[in-house]
């Protein structure tokens, strides 16, 4: 049986202190998470055809460099409509995040 | 005894009212005539309704518009109060150099809880029956949004970080923006 989704827990799968955004300012930053493990798991779902739902809950809070990087990042890589055609999001921790990473995708080709 | 209580008032004048009546037709020379005129006394029946419907349903319409303007006035002084701390924060931490990492979590967590109330005020308005305030989310978050930029973005996270490499207004305008879309929430609550 295909799996039609799959959970990228941030602080279960990366880190539970989400840092920087770009590698050289330190641990745990956007541009590593991107990389490491939503890069490849973007990719797979593409190919094999299902959804990635982002669980955003559980960290020590976000700052906005890594958030962007991230996300941002992953729709200058793909486009903004792919992105928002795999990506889900949860977060019951911080619920306006999802509304604020909507608004890095959706700014981040312009960027 | 409960609904004795409850139309205390109502008794009360029913009771002066028959107290009155009574005193009046033996004690003053008002003549009370036998023949009852149909206008007037239909004024009087109208009267009547009028006042019971004031009573029993404009005037406890009013009160709870006042109770739920009330609600969202205190509510939106508290985001308010939020995004003072993170000012007040960001104003003792502006010449520090660099920024230590408790400083860094205090700033994501309250704006965590800027977020939070915000939203817990939104869910709050879909119940609202101003929703000129629920209109307003998308604008708020935004401006949210960009004030956390301007706080947390960048370079934010980077060992050395320190907010003086940028000039002071780069800072204080998102804050001032954010703070004054609040304020017109507060005045559009109000109406």
């Amino acid at each position: 049986m295909v799996a039609t989704q799959e959970i990228i827990s941030i602080a279960n799968d990366f880190t539970n202190a989400p840092g920087a955004r770009n590698i050289d300012e330190g641990p745990f930053s956007g541009e590593q998470f991107l990389k490491d493990v939503l890069k490849p798991a973007f990719e797979k779902a593409i190919n094999v055809g299902y959804d990635i739902v982002i669980d955003l809950d559980n960290t020590e809070g976000y700052a906005t460099s890594f958030l962007e990087e991230a996300f941002g990042g992953l729709a200058r890589l793909y486009g903004k409509e792919k992105v928002f055609e795999i990506l889900e999001f949860k977060s019951e921790d911080e619920p306006l995040l999802i509304d604020e990473i909507k608004i890095y995708i959706s700014e981040a080709e312009a960027a | 005894m409960k609904y004795l209580k409850q139309y205390r008032n109502q008794l009360l004048f029913t009771l002066i009212g028959i107290f009155v009546g009574f005193f009046i037709e033996r004690f003053t020379h008002i003549d009370f005539k036998d023949k009852v005129d149909p206008i007037s006394f239909a004024n009087l029946i109208l009267t009547l309704v009028i006042a019971l419907l004031l009573a029993l349903f404009i005037q406890p319409s009013n009160e709870s518009a006042r109770i739920e303007k009330n609600l969202h006035i205190e509510q939106l002084k508290e985001i308010k109060e939020i995004a003072k701390n993170i000012h007040n924060l960001f104003v003792l931490n502006y010449g520090i150099q660099p920024l230590n990492n408790d400083v860094k979590q205090s700033f994501i967590s309250q704006f965590r809880n800027l977020s939070n109330q915000i939203d817990f005020f939104f869910s709050q308005t879909e119940f609202s029956k101003n929703e000129n305030l629920s209109s307003q989310k998308k604008i708020i978050i935004d401006q949210l949004v960009k004030y956390k930029s301007a706080i947390t973005g960048g370079s934010f996270n980077k060992n050395n970080f320190i907010f003086k490499s940028l000039p002071y207004n780069k800072y204080d305008n998102p804050y001032k923006n954010f703070s004054k879309k609040i304020i017109e929430l507060i005045i559009l609550g109000n109406k």
